[in-house]
């Protein structure tokens, strides 16, 4: 049991194998595979929905990709919708010829190619025998000596490295490395962006009662992508979930409808754009360079683009859609 | 349309009453391993993905099925691997996040959020050892299998993980 001095291994362990123990017990059947047409599977039409017993405290409407953001340490947004969680493109991110350039990511060697380079790797598993892939945009590295990278290993014919922050010089696109330094994964930035009430949050009579509110609440969400930028799950001091709904109408007035829906912990912020307009700017940007990588964050209500540096050509791309763009380079400009 | 045009096409040779008994077959041999495949979908990408998954990824097995090397691995590491890739790219291509439970056997409703936040907000591959060991039910092996990395990564990365547990646990309580 957990007490005032934490947690023992042992305590962990049980309390782990026991909650797993219970989750498979409440889940439903597995579908009933049949074949439709010959060619493809059909799954039971089940109510997956009642999903028994497991409080399903929030499916987040948007994503939270990237998941690991670089700066863990960064504050949470403020209610105002965290507009300077990375820069825009007004200049600070743009790398030039010969500037000293700072980068975190993995580096990867790519079966079939000689060229390392920086990049995000796939979250999840990888099937066996496959290779190592970047996900997403790639940054050339120059001067680096593979053998003493930290966890430098062999997937099947390509070679990855565990976590790293990198410094070097930019020169003709290619970074040239002078110091790589393992880098911790950081945690997922899971805060709640509004001050508690003075009474504290309020906590839902039990589990059920949280999870019939919480989709309701999903489903009014959904039903209003004009108004509402998504839904989310983020945790109070202590440990206790808070919904966080981002909205681009009055928050005040929002969060009174919002709490005749969901009456417990529920946290407002005002985000600059909507559903919609995320989704249309996502779709466009997708579309417009596979340069990039593109997702929405519904938590400071921008559409984050992942690219390896920020050239002038690319801050020429960019620049027209605004600032519902929020940049995220693999290989910033080093400051000082 | 694609899909449906690269099934025909891997089995241009069989008859249709080939089909069916390959089919049959095919099914039977998935059935024992359908609620592991369920358990680390739903663990993945959440409750609402969870058959939408299952299915894809048998079509997928059943696509690729010649493809299967019991050298490399068992029938059910093959499928899990396959679940979980499938899983993988639906959680990317909705843009959701997975669902978060609670832990029903925590000692109190404070334990269960604190350790069902503390799961959340592990590194992504931390929390997914976790959950191939603690809540699908796999075995060291099999998680290897899933993860696509040797059995001493899962033992290291499940002992960062609980480290990691504890820490966040023992911040919170103390």
């Amino acid at each position: 049991m957990a007490n005032k001095h934490g947690w023992s291994e042992n305590e962990l362990d049980r309390t782990l194998h026991d909650a797993g123990r219970a989750w498979r017990e409440a889940q439903p059947p597995a579908p009933e595979p049949t074949w439709r047409d010959g060619t493809r599977w059909r799954h039971s039409t089940g109510g997956l929905g009642a999903a028994a017993g497991v409080a399903i405290l929030l499916v987040a409407l948007a994503s939270s990709l990237p998941p690991t953001l670089p700066g863990t340490d960064r504050p949470s947004p403020p209610v105002s919708g965290a507009a300077d969680a990375t820069p825009s493109p007004d200049g600070q991110v743009v790398l030039g010829d010969g500037d000293r350039a700072v980068g975190e990511g993995y580096i990867v060697l790519e079966a079939g190619t000689t060229t390392p380079v920086l990049c995000d790797l796939e979250v999840g598993p990888l099937p066996a025998g496959a290779q190592i892939t970047c996900s997403g945009p790639r940054v050339p590295l120059s001067g680096v000596e593979l053998s003493e990278l930290p966890e430098w290993s062999d997937v099947n014919g390509s070679w990855r490295s565990s976590r790293v922050e990198i410094v070097g010089s930019w020169r003709d696109g290619e970074l040239f490395v002078d110091l790589v330094r393992p880098e911790a994964e950081p945690l997922i930035d899971n805060r709640v962006p509004c001050e508690a009430p003075a009474e504290g949050w309020t906590r839902a009579a039990d589990a059920d009662a949280a999870e019939s509110a919480s989709r309701r609440l999903s489903e009014e969400v959904e039903r209003h992508p004009s108004t509402y930028s998504g839904a989310w799950t983020a945790f109070a001091r202590g440990g206790q979930p808070v919904v966080v709904v981002g909205t681009v109408d009055d928050v005040n007035a929002t969060r009174e409808r919002l709490n005749t829906i969901y009456p417990y912990a529920l946290c407002v912020v005002s985000v600059p754009y909507s559903r919609v307009d995320l989704v249309s700017a996502a779709d466009d940007l997708s579309a417009a360079s596979e340069d990039w990588r593109v997702a929405i964050d519904a938590s400071v209500g921008r559409v984050r683009v992942r690219i390896g540096v920020v050239d002038e050509a690319a801050k020429r791309a960019i620049e027209p859609y605004g600032s519902i763009v929020l940049l995220d380079p693999l290989v910033l400009p080093l400051e000082g | 349309m694609e899909a449906i045009a690269a099934k025909r096409g891997s089995a241009p040779d069989l008859a249709e009453s080939e089909l069916t008994e390959a089919r049959d077959a095919f099914t039977e041999e998935v059935r024992p391993h359908l609620d592991l495949m369920a358990r680390l979908a739903a663990r993945m990408a959440g409750a609402t993905e969870r058959d939408d998954i299952v299915q894809e990824a048998l079509s997928r097995a059943w696509l690729h099925r010649k493809t299967f090397d019991p050298s490399r691995g068992t029938f059910r590491s093959w499928l899990l691997a396959i679940t979980a890739n499938e899983a993988r790219k639906r959680g990317r291509r909705r843009l959701r996040l997975p669902a978060l439970t609670l832990l029903r056997s925590a000692p109190s409703l404070d334990d269960a959020l604190d350790v069902a936040s503390a799961i959340a907000v592990l590194p992504p591959r931390q929390r997914l050892a976790i959950d191939c060991v603690y809540f699908v039910g796999l075995s060291l092996a099999e998680t290897a299998e899933v993860m696509g990395c040797a059995i001493g990564t899962v033992k290291a990365t499940l002992s960062d993980a609980r480290a990691r547990l504890r820490k966040e646990l023992g911040d919170r309580n103390g």
